[in-house]
């Protein structure tokens, strides 16, 4: 400790000694001699910021920046009809570009651009922002990006073409920038779509300007600074954002659909953030509801929230499609200086369509739980998703950490050397303990236990780590599980690649960056916030590689008798490859499901805390947040995920003994109707220091049996009550205090404060739950 | 010397492995908060962890039913555990109660009239402060020089402003009041701007009675070091350097006792210790690691990043809360950390600048009621209130126990930590004294070393070794360093009656520790006589080697200060045949400048020689630091002093002889060749530099031209 001391103040004299040399250089050479600074870079990443950074300009032809509140003349709205079915209504002005949707049987009616926009303060921008079918921004010749709206880029020129389509209609914008940007908007059986015609849009040959985003639909459902009305958002577990907040600090909500791309470079990493995991987001206005899926392309897109305030006029929530993105390139000028400059990705790979659809909730089921519920009927209706639960169970799910890589010292050289933290007999004497103890219920996860997986080698070959027991011990382990019941499931970790091997190598298969090289993942360090990079970096596997490789894992695995598999990081990891031999992210995505085809086909497969495009394939989905990243405009936590997902696919919580608060979690899980996990090793725990590992410091087994199987008995008294029901009720009684309904006539009282709850004559103790049945 | 330092460390050497081993961490934990909470493990990396405090709420004006704050800067507890917050700009006080609700705002007035009290500038490095007590509200006003004395309506009772009539006030002396705090006698603390002299001290009658915790200046070579480096660097690199001057402080705060916690003002951004003083009544710095060091306060794992420069701690308040426990704000990363009061950090919280909850944009000021934490942040006008998590509170009941001395009664909570935290220092620590108490020797050694606690862990090591063993392990030293001695200079002293040296032959095999024996004629044969041979010196330095890896890897846990996961042979060699050749060639070149007449063989072979005593008496002293306890190192540190000296002398000897100098032109050249190695390295550092520069030019032209 003093030791590093005195040597981290001797480095500081030798890099000011350094310093001074460059500075004697810099007097000479005034251009590099200014300090830069800069933390994150990545054009869409995620965030809340209501500063937009020096390099985002807004469309200032006119006017920039309105101070002036003067009202505009109203405007002359003819609405016609252009399309009618049994449920729904489009009626659209070809002059303005409007559109409006009635719902027939519930009456309420959803404009894209309120009426009451010319009175809102901001004048004649503000009427244009909300008066726009589309908005896009685009990067200029010196690669910033503008952000404009279609009013002022084509409608009010006159620049578009209506051409009628099925049950719709298709526009055709030509804006000022000369970008060509087809829209159509149609009504469907119980839905309204509008979707972007992704390959039409054309961009001008011989201008700088390429497009970035379009916003689609923006203030549709908006709701105005004198309405009441709330959106739904699906950050972590799902969040409300209150609109028309009065305290609020930030007013802007944006997350990339499925997480933010790993073929954008991250430099530091601060807070802890949740992702978009489900494409969906929904609006209550003034108690009707709607609930918006994107039906087409979900990995291009992004979820917007903007809240009145700043320069915010009007409450709204709706998607972008990503087209095109930057990224910051890190240039060292000398040792010491870094320079920073943009780069826009020239050619992106786009997908051919995005295609949003809208929901119109009925009034008593237009709350969170119903936009919950329609979205797990459009699961079923649209992508066929069969109900995996079945009645009267509840799971524990366990996931056994297998083995880490540590750096020994073998005669003075650093050795890799496999320790064993959880050996196949080891999975095999815990679970029947387990079992043993009356969980029969019992699922078990096995990661880090293929042949180099420890230090992420692809795992093709779907060897088992001889340090585990090998292959006679993986086979006796699969049979002793097998006979007792147990299901298992063996974590093949598809993405991340340290290790070369001959059939994948870092050089040739991994994902690249906007600057051409390969895009390199550290663990950070939490203190610092800046990635460690004494360890060997984590490259990501091209995703047009996925297929073959499911196909060898598939091939590989079937010498063993298992009917399980899981993919965490398949399931989690969204990511476009730049550079050389680009990948989009819809075409990532489509990867995905090929390669999730090819491994499903024998096995169950799982997935942690996945994003939406492995519904079809999921029988179990493990480590649903049970919260958001707890943005300041977002006012509370809502288990939207949880409510997908109940009576569809079984699901768990994270690992509840990564959390310290047994009794709030066990709560957690019987409100939000999750079953259980936890994360357990055997031996060797103090190997784990100083390996990338070493946050697993809670995973004793011999420390946790009790409480696990204690909490387990407690939970699934509750959960397999309700297994195969759906969840058709969530209120918050108090802040403390919250009731979960399900469809079988069983509800759920949760009380998490510190006194009694007394609700129909039947008290809730403090800390404590009560299951009321009709 | 407490723990041996292994063979010859050098800077550059030093230099590297401090940016090549910056380890730890993780690539997925799971967070309860929207911020990561960790702790530094025993090699101060920052491992994730539970966390002890959550956010439970954010309020800002309007949340609290009235308008806005704006630009608060400072907020205090009074007695009856009410929150009074300065909200500056607003000229006004919001007092709010445990549960976070508005009592009352209150307004200043003077004689009946509103007044105003001055508004400092965000940009300003200095900033208004309060204190509240049973009757009175204190302000300090540094816009306006004074000191406002309200009482708890309001209205001002009196006003204290720069003394005058004192000696040691001088007239130039500028009253900038930031902070004022009163203890049990009455006496009022002011920290003034930019004073160098402390705090200070004002009686009941509000008359100047002196200064109070000025710290000096010591001036250790560091300083003296700084203060060159100050001369020769142009002002920008200067003023990153700091400067020594004695500390100007930035906030104050007092527990019941009267003791005064003090933050240091940081006017550089080199990473820095001691950061926070926990002044006595006579003013004097409490707060010392148990081994004479100042504690370093907020981050532990210091980063130099290329873009931002160092990543480091500043710390701008400190509360002595309701638990009692130390908790300040760092206001570079926005993150809480807390502090038992033997400074063994407990929890980190809190985050940087993002929107989430729990992460704050200029935190301003911490204070605690109950078992709450709660930040002001000065740029978002809100506060942000921590709770203690039911894991907080078991930490801290466990070191409270342990403080107190109840170990026994602390085992079990430890045991419970452990189960969710079994890496953690703190709790291995605690959980090795309760095994230890219980007399379970050997288990405790195994989680005190964990805990890094060598303390106890020697204690351990005694009660383990048998009660024989210890009372005679004096003894027996004795006889051995006795016995080698004697082994060594009887024969000598016998001897020198006996025989002419001169004509005794001895081995080229044996004549190196004939030499040990007697350096002084010895070395002349050597030179005269061309008794060295190229092969023995080569075969001691592979010795010397091979040993400095024992040395390095063997030494008991005790004296070991080296992290032995990563040691790298490389690093060995280069830190000791490395450092040799490098010694050796430096005193060629510099002793061919002053005509001396060793040849470049000749140095080596005498230098590599004089290693010899070195080599043989270092493999028993790290034997022996296996069995002895830190009771006994005292024997160690005298052996290896003698082994040092031995060495030392030899080549000192051997210097002149391969030579033929005088003893003080020995001296001079072995001092040049120390000044030789130095401007050697930073030569090397140049040549690195100007790589470097060419290497970035190159990859800057490369990466343009791949993007093009």
């Amino acid at each position: 400790m003093n030791k590093r001391k005195l040597l981290f103040k001797i480095l500081v004299f030798a890099v000011v000694l350094c310093l001074n040399l460059n500075l004697v250089v810099a007097f000479a050479d005034p251009d590099t001699s200014s300090s830069s600074s800069s933390s994150t870079s990545s054009g869409t990443s995620s965030s809340t910021s209501s500063s937009s950074s020096g390099s985002t300009e807004t469309d200032g032809t006119t006017d920039g920046e309105q101070t002036d509140d003067e009202q505009q003349p109203p405007e002359d709205i003819n609405y016609e009809l252009v399309a009618s079915n049994s449920n729904l209504e489009m009626y659209f002005d070809s002059t303005l570009c409007y559109v409006r949707i009635v719902d027939k049987s519930t009456g309420n009616e959803w404009v894209s651009s309120p009426d009451y926009s010319h009175t809102l303060s901001g004048g004649e921008t503000t009427m244009y922002n909300v008066g726009s079918l589309i908005h896009y921004s685009y990067f200029n010749e010196s690669d910033n990006t503008v952000n404009t709206n279609i009013r002022r880029g084509s409608v009010n020129d006159g620049n578009f073409t209506i051409a009628e389509i099925d049950n719709g209609l298709k526009i055709t914008f030509t804006t000022s920038q000369q970008f060509v940007i087809p829209i159509e908007l149609k009504l469907e059986d119980d839905s309204f779509s509008a979707a972007i015609i992704v390959n039409e849009i054309t961009e001008p040959e011989d201008s700088d300007y390429r497009l970035a985003q379009i916003s689609l639909l923006p203030y549709f459902g908006a709701v105005g600074p004198d309405e009441e009305g709330y959106a739904v958002v699906p950050d972590g577990s799902g969040a409300i954002i209150e609109f028309n907040q009065a305290s609020a600090r930030t007013y802007s909500y944006s997350q990339r659909i499925y997480g933010s791309d790993f073929g954008q470079e991250i430099k530091t990493q601060s807070s802890v953030t949740m992702d978009a995991r489900l494409p969906i987001f929904g609006i209550n206005k003034e108690g009707a509801g709607m609930l918006a899926v994107i039906d087409e392309s979900p990995a291009s897109a992004s979820v917007n929230c903007n809240i009145v305030g700043e320069s915010n006029r009007v409450n709204n929530a709706y998607f972008s499609y990503v087209h095109r993105t930057y990224d910051t390139v890190y240039i060292n000028e000398a040792t010491w200086q870094q320079q920073t400059s943009r780069v826009v990705d020239e050619d992106p790979i786009s997908p051919d369509r995005f295609e949003v659809k809208y929901y119109f909730l009925e009034d008593d089921s237009s709350d969170y739980v119903g936009m919950a519920n329609r979205y797990q009927q459009y699961l079923i209706e649209e992508l066929g998703v069969v109900p995996q639960v079945e009645a009267n169970e509840s799971k524990l799910y366990i996931e056994f950490l297998g083995g880490v890589k540590r750096i020994k010292n073998i005669l003075g050289f650093p050795v890799n050397t496999d320790i064993a933290i959880t050996s196949f007999e080891d999975v095999t004497n815990i679970s029947s303990e387990l079992n043993a103890a009356g969980i029969t219920d019992l699922s078990v996860i096995l990661t880090n236990w293929t042949d180099g997986t420890t230090d992420f080698t692809i795992p093709y070959k779907f060897k088992p780590e001889s340090s585990l027991g090998g292959k006679s011990g993986f086979r006796n382990m699969l049979s002793s599980l097998n006979s007792l019941g147990i299901e298992i499931f063996p974590d093949v970790n598809l993405t991340d690649l340290r290790n070369n091997t001959w059939s994948y190598k870092a050089k040739r298969d991994v994902i690249q960056s906007l600057g051409n090289a390969p895009i390199t993942l550290y663990p950070f360090d939490l203190s610092t916030y800046y990635p460690i990079e004494t360890y060997d970096p984590i490259y990501l596997l091209r995703a047009d590689k996925m297929v073959e490789l499911a196909q060898d894992v598939y091939e590989n695995s079937s010498d063993y008798e298992f009917t399980g598999l899981s993919a965490y990081t398949l399931g989690q990891r969204m990511y476009s490859s730049f550079g050389k031999n680009p990948v989009g992210r819809s075409e990532s995505e489509q990867y995905y499901k090929d390669a999730l085809d090819i491994l499903s086909q024998d096995a169950k497969m799982l997935f942690s805390n996945p994003n939406a495009y492995v519904f079809l394939y999921a029988s179990d989905i493990t480590d649903v947040p049970l919260r958001s990243s707890q943005y300041g405009m977002e006012t509370q936590d809502i288990p939207l995920y949880q409510i997908a997902m109940h009576g569809l696919i079984n699901y768990s919580t994270e690992s509840l003994n990564a959390f310290y608060d047994q009794t709030y979690y066990k709560l957690k899980a019987i409100e939000t109707g999750s079953d259980i996990k936890y994360t357990l090793g055997a031996q060797n725990f103090d190997q784990l220091q100083n390996t990338e590992y070493e946050y697993y410091n809670y995973i004793d087994y011999s420390a946790w049996k009790d409480t696990i199987i204690e909490t387990y008995n407690e939970v699934s008294a509750v959960n397999s009550r309700v297994s195969d029901a759906k969840i058709i009720g969530h209120e918050y009684l108090t802040d403390d205090v919250v009731r979960t309904t399900y469809d079988n006539g069983i509800s759920v009282v949760v009380n998490y404060s510190d006194s009694n709850y007394s609700i129909g004559g039947i008290s809730v103790d403090a800390s404590d739950y009560v299951v009321l049945e009709d | 010397m407490k723990r041996m330092r292994t063979g010859m460390k050098i800077v550059l050497f030093a230099a590297i492995l401090v940016m090549l081993f910056q380890f730890a961490v993780s690539a997925a934990p799971v967070y309860e908060t929207p911020y990561p909470t960790f702790f530094y493990n025993s090699d101060d990396d920052a491992v994730a962890s539970k966390a002890g405090y959550e956010p439970i709420a954010t309020i800002s004006g309007t949340d609290l039913g009235t308008a806005e704050m704006s630009y608060p800067t400072d907020m205090y507890v009074s007695p009856d555990k009410e929150l009074y917050i300065l909200d500056n700009s607003n000229n006004r006080i919001l007092v709010l109660n445990s549960d976070y609700e508005l009592v009352r705002e209150i307004a200043f007035t003077n004689n009946g009239e509103p007044m105003e009290i001055g508004k400092p500038d965000r940009a300003a490095s200095y900033s208004s402060g309060i204190f509240v007590d049973e009757e009175e509200i204190l302000i300090a006003d540094p816009v306006q020089n004074v000191v406002h004395i309200f009482d708890l309506e309001g209205r001002l009772k009196a006003q204290i402003t720069k003394p005058t009539n004192s000696a040691v006030i001088a007239d130039n002396f500028n009253f900038i009041p930031c902070k004022v705090i009163k203890d049990n006698a009455g006496i009022i603390y002011v920290l003034s701007y930019n004073c160098y002299q402390g705090l200070l001290q004002f009686d009941q009658s509000y008359n100047f009675i002196g200064f109070y915790g000025a710290d000096s200046v010591t001036a250790t070579a560091e300083v003296i070091l700084r203060q060159w480096l100050q001369d020769i660097l142009p002002d920008t690199a200067s003023d990153r350097l700091g400067r020594d001057v004695a500390v100007n402080y930035l906030s104050v705060d007092i527990d019941s006792e009267d003791f005064v916690y003090a933050v240091k003002y940081e006017t550089s951004i080199i990473p820095d210790t001691g950061q926070i003083k926990k002044l006595n009544p006579l003013g004097n710095n409490i707060f010392e690691a148990s081994d004479g060091k100042a504690v370093t306060f907020g981050i532990r794992n210091q980063y130099w990043d290329d873009a931002d420069g160092f990543i480091v701690s500043r710390i701008t308040d400190v509360v002595y809360d309701d638990l009692g426990f130390i908790t300040v704000i760092d206001a570079f990363q926005n993150r809480v950390y807390q502090y038992d009061e033997e400074t063994n950090l407990m929890f980190v919280f809190g985050g940087a600048n993002s929107n989430q909850q729990g992460n704050f944009f200029n935190p301003v000021a911490i204070e605690s009621i109950g078992e709450d934490i709660i930040v002001l942040d000065g740029g978002r006008n809100n506060i942000t209130v921590f709770r203690r998590t039911e894991f907080g509170a078991l930490f801290h009941e466990g070191i409270n126990l342990i403080n107190d001395g109840m170990y026994s009664e602390s085992k079990a909570i430890w045991q419970e930590i452990l189960k969710n935290d079994s890496m953690n220092p703190l709790a291995n620590s605690g959980y090795g004294k309760a095994l230890l108490d219980e007399g379970n020797y050997e288990e405790a050694m195994y989680y005190l070393k964990l805990g890094d606690n060598r303390e106890d862990y020697s204690v351990a090591l005694d009660s383990v070794r048998s009660d024989v063993m210890s009372s005679i392990f004096p003894v027996i030293m004795v006889v051995i360093i006795l016995a080698i001695l004697a082994y060594f200079i009887v024969p000598r002293i016998l001897r020198k009656y006996r025989k002419n040296e001169y004509e005794k032959k001895v081995s080229k095999w044996k004549y190196p520790f004939h030499l040990m024996a007697h350096p002084i004629n010895g070395y002349t044969d050597l030179k005269f006589e061309k008794k060295g041979s190229l092969l023995v010196a080569n075969i001691i330095l592979l010795c010397f080697f091979i040993v400095s890896i024992i040395v390095q890897q063997s030494t008991g846990y005790l004296f070991n200060d080296n992290d032995l996961e990563s040691f790298n042979i490389v690093f060995t060699f280069l830190a000791s045949v490395g450092i040799f050749a490098f010694f050796v060639v430096a005193q060629w070149a510099v002793s061919v400048l002053m005509d001396g007449e060793g040849t470049f063989k000749e140095i080596w072979i005498f230098t590599a020689y004089a290693l010899l005593p070195y080599v043989l008496l270092m493999i028993p002293i790290t034997l022996l630091s296996n069995v002895m306890t830190l009771d006994q190192s005292a024997f160690l540190t005298m052996a290896n002093i003698i082994a040092y000296a031995w060495t030392g002398l030899g080549i000192l000897l051997s210097t002149r002889e391969a030579h033929q100098f005088s003893m003080l032109k020995t001296i001079v050249l072995l001092f040049l060749t120390v000044v030789g190695m130095f401007f050697v390295i930073l030569i090397i550092g140049i040549v690195y530099s100007m790589l470097a520069r060419l290497a970035g030019f190159i990859t800057q032209i490369y990466t343009e031209l791949s993007l093009r």
